[in-house]
């Protein structure tokens, strides 16, 4: 009876005072509590924040969201002025509260909830509005009391935000808010019923001596469990987070929550199986084509890592810039069929010096220009024009060879037995540099990952993975040279195989072709006129060499077409060079050569932020001219009227990053999700996750990661 | 060596967890035996070849208070037993925490709320707490004619200290009782029980 006339007089109190009190703090229980405003004006269309502010007695706490292993979160229900709309509550980072060998997650002696408040934008100035929360709460310290409490705060319309007296409880509240992604490499796996993170150093931020797991939701972790962390390596430590009961019959396939150290929190969410966080960026989700597979990636290890350089080198022979290429190497070694195996040996291995020293040299020069701090990254040569052209008058040079126009070698070095065979030799190596040279810009989805690694691993594994990846691109000539015989199950020499030759001279001019296109991104129509005419130049070159340069002219006619030859080769290539360099520094770029972009608009940082900051989703397409897959994935994919009807249903802005020329903030953007080539393909939901789609696009997948990511 | 240092502190760790209580949904309910509130002993497997219920409870917790208030445990306790369930309250808060009662003042508190179930049980020592790994109040366990904990966790859907809401809440545990009563799977036979900590 005395209880309840307490009770009786409290609630008097309370709403006696609630109806007076603007942020007057009322005392329930062990508690204080009080509404307070960051600002004392409203101003139309922004957001403000409101607050819970709790203040306890020593040992009493309330809950965080997921109270942990006993108690309630606390919960508000608001009673707004007409249009205004409150978010949900932003909780500091919680502390664990232990009870007779219970863990439970909450926070004692003061807390401040904050609550976002969307102010609409229609409002009469000066007018006082009532802001009322009820709040429902359980605060315990042995035992456990309900609390709640009305409580009301008056504000007026203004025009200018001025900070309020209680405005720096909000400063400390977002000082506690936990960080928006811890500064590791994360990936998680579920063992023997504990959820384990593998985290690793992966910036200056060195690893805590301590990190706890507090799960957003409840029945997901055991919260009363021990937490284990403890280093794998120097820079490597696992956290061994044991499941709750609840959770041990289902499938745990994704996780979202707290990491917390001695003094810092981390937001953290992810896939199970996957890598997330690392530096600044923003939580990357994966979608499923390539998440089983990167997340393997992560687990293999090193071994693992070779072996899919390897079979990447090896899927790199059927690319279409390695294969005419390849198909030379086919010819020349039926060419030599007929040799010794010795012979067929030294070609063999000479190629695959050539191919591995060409792929190391790289891997030395991203390494070397990773010291320096420049932003690299895969296909890098294609950006630079002068490599374009020049690259361009090689390849046609080898499809007018082909073709016949001229016969390298046989003139020039007559019939000395021993320098043909050392001349064959370096053809071979040299053939090798050049099957690297045009294989790498082609590296494909499967060796994206690996070389994303390669990149970010330290210099001796870096140099590993791409001597395998050269390994791979070279082992099938290695094979048919190990083993000759395999070689006599190639067809016999004869009359086709000329044909064959000059067919295979198509394949070098389409390539040929590519690569003019290439150009034309890079520098317009004043690129593709002046590589066209160093083409025409290197073709007269080439038909002066093979006219007059030949045994059964005289020596003297030999030297001279040589002569003119060479000088006509080297101005067409410096020609060709200069006069795409040009025409790309002139700045006619793309513009006048692509299409009207269709609702796509230029990629920027500050375009993406400001999107998401308004709410709206941003698609964006890191692409480059000289991708193939990226263009596939562009026509059958991202511009088709399916994908742009979905993009505009859902209002996602639409942004592509064009890698064509370098540009270092996109280097830095597709780092920072673990890539060094482009495609990629990101979604940016409005808070904050962003999800990166497979390199191969359908409009079902992207239809999949719209839903999934923004609904 | 890092991984085979790794699945040893798991294997540590999941034995770990074993000692410390947290019984598997569907594996048999570890045995006790424990005093009443009358100084009578019950040993559960005493009750085999009968359905039983395991309230954790504390008249002092407002989430036990909720139910107790109104009638509302009482009735579904002797709807429960009224079929022939055998339902045991546990009390397991330790001596001088809020909760603790003697067994003539729990015999009492019995009389008084006109408590429907079979025994009230006396865990002071919050052994048989530890072992179910129970960690509020209330904190409910259904175990089946075989022996076996077919059910752990919440005793309704709606997490709060507020009477009106029982209404509105599933009852996990007459739902499980009358699925595995009718030979239907039980869904959800494990969720996150609510309510205060056990004062161990």
């Amino acid at each position: 009876m005395k209880t309840l006339l307490k009770t009786f007089l409290f609630f008097c109190t309370l709403s006696v005072s609630a109806g007076l009190a603007v942020a007057n703090p009322q005392t329930a229980g062990p508690a204080r509590v009080g509404l307070i405003s960051e600002t004392t004006q409203i101003v139309p269309g922004q957001t403000f924040y409101l607050a819970l502010n709790f203040e306890m007695e020593p040992h009493w706490h309330i809950y965080w969201k997921n109270p942990g292993a006993s108690g309630l979160p606390v919960e508000i229900k608001w009673e707004l002025p007409e249009g205004f709309v409150a978010g949900s509550i932003q909780w500091p980072a919680p502390e664990q509260i232990e009870l007779g060998g219970l863990i439970n997650y909450g926070y004692e002696d003061a807390v401040t909830l904050m609550v976002p408040i969307q102010a609409p934008e229609a409002l009469t100035p000066n007018r006082n509005l009532f802001f009322k929360a009820e709040a429902f709460w359980l605060i315990c310290k042995e035992v456990c009391l309900p609390g709640d409490a009305n409580l009301t705060l008056e504000l007026t319309v203004g025009d200018e935000s001025i900070r309020s007296r209680e405005a720096s409880l909000f400063d400390d509240a977002r000082a506690h808010f936990p960080g928006a992604n811890p500064p590791w490499r994360i990936s998680t796996v579920v063992e023997n019923k504990a959820l384990v993170f593998s985290i690793e150093q992966a910036g200056e931020q060195s690893l805590p001596d301590e990190l706890y797991f507090y799960a957003e939701e409840e029945g997901v972790v055991d919260p009363s469990a021990e937490q284990v962390f403890s280093f794998t390596g120097d820079k490597s430590a696992d956290l061994i987070v044991p499941l709750a009961l609840e959770q041990l019959n289902q499938s745990l396939e994704s996780f979202a929550g707290i990491l917390q150290s001695a003094n810092e929190s981390w937001q953290v969410e992810g896939t199970v199986g996957l890598e997330t966080g690392g530096s600044s960026a923003p939580l990357i989700v994966t979608m499923d084509a390539s998440k089983g597979f990167e997340g393997f990636l992560l687990r293999v290890g090193l071994s693992g890592w070779l072996l899919l350089a390897f079979i990447g080198g090896l899927i790199l022979n059927l690319m279409p810039c390695v294969l005419p290429v390849l198909s030379l190497k086919v010819f020349s070694l039926l060419k030599h069929s007929g040799q010794s195996r010795s012979q067929a040996l030294l070609h063999g291995t000479a190629y695959t010096i050539g191919v591995v020293a060409s792929f190391l040299i790289l891997a030395g020069v991203l390494i070397g220009l990773r010291s320096l701090g420049q932003q690299i990254g895969w296909g890098f040569q294609l950006q630079s024009p002068a490599f374009v052209a020049i690259l361009t008058v090689l390849i046609f040079l080898f499809a007018l060879n082909l073709m016949g126009v001229f016969e390298m070698g046989m003139g020039l070095v007559g019939s000395d037995a021993s320098v043909s065979k050392r001349r064959d030799t370096l053809g071979s190596l040299g053939m090798g540099v050049l099957a690297a040279v045009v294989g790498a810009p082609c590296i494909g989805p499967f060796l994206a990952p690996v070389s994303g690694i390669a990149l970010q691993a330290d210099a001796m594994i870096c140099l590993l993975i791409f001597g395998f990846m050269g390994l791979g691109l070279a082992s099938p000539f290695l094979l048919l040279s190990v083993f000759p015989k395999l070689a006599a199950y190639l067809p016999k020499p004869g009359a086709w195989m000329e044909s064959l030759k000059q067919f295979m001279g198509f394949l070098l001019m389409a390539t040929a072709v590519f690569l003019t296109y290439v150009a034309g991104t890079l520098g317009g129509t004043d690129a593709i006129v002046g590589l066209l005419s160093g083409l025409l130049i290197a073709a007269v070159a080439a038909w002066i060499y093979g006219r007059w340069s030949v045994p059964v002219k005289s020596r003297r006619t030999q030297r001279i077409a040589q002569a003119i030859s060479l000088i006509l080769l080297l101005s067409a290539l410096y020609y060709a060079a200069s006069e795409v360099k040009h025409a790309h520094q002139q700045g006619t770029t793309s513009a006048s050569l692509t299409k009207d972009d269709d609702g796509w608009a230029p990629w920027s940082i500050e375009s993406v932020e400001t999107a998401l900051a308004s709410g709206q989703p941003v698609f964006v397409d890191f692409t480059a001219s000289w991708c193939l897959i990226c263009q596939v994935n562009k026509k059958v994919a991202l511009r088709t009227e399916a994908t742009k009807s979905l993009f505009e249903e859902y209002g996602i802005l639409r942004l592509k990053a064009d890698w064509t020329s370098y540009d270092s903030d996109i280097t830095k953007e597709l780092e920072r999700f673990g890539r060094s080539g482009v495609p990629l393909y990101v979604l940016y939901a409005p808070e904050g996750k962003a999800t990166v789609l497979p390199q191969n696009l359908t409009n079902g997948k992207i239809r999949e990661a719209v839903e999934n990511t923004l609904n | 060596m890092n991984y085979l240092k790794h699945t040893l502190l798991i294997a540590i760790l999941s034995f770990a967890t074993a000692l410390c209580g947290a019984v598997e949904t569907g594996s048999p309910a570890p045995e006790f035996t424990l005093s009443d509130s009358t100084g009578v002993e019950h040993t559960l497997s005493d009750f085999k070849g009968k359905y039983v219920v395991l309230e954790w409870t504390n008249h002092q917790c407002p989430f036990v208070k909720k139910f107790y208030n109104n009638g509302d445990m009482q009735s579904f306790q002797k709807e429960m037993t009224g079929k022939g369930v055998i339902w045991l309250q546990i009390l397991s808060s330790a001596e001088g925490k809020q909760g603790y009662l003697t067994a003539s003042e729990a015999e009492e508190i019995r009389k008084k709320q006109a408590v429907g179930s079979t025994a009230l049980l006396l865990d002071a020592e919050g052994v048989v707490g530890h072992r179910y790994g129970a960690r509020t109040t209330p904190h409910m366990f259904l175990i089946n004619p075989e022996g076996l904990l077919i059910y752990q966790g919440a005793i309704d859907s709606i997490k709060s200290t507020d009477p009106a809401d029982i209404a509105d809440a599933t009852n996990y545990v007459k739902s499980a009782y009358e699925n595995a009563v009718s030979g239907n799977p039980i869904n959800p036979a494990t969720t996150v029980p609510y309510g205060c900590s056990v004062k161990y």
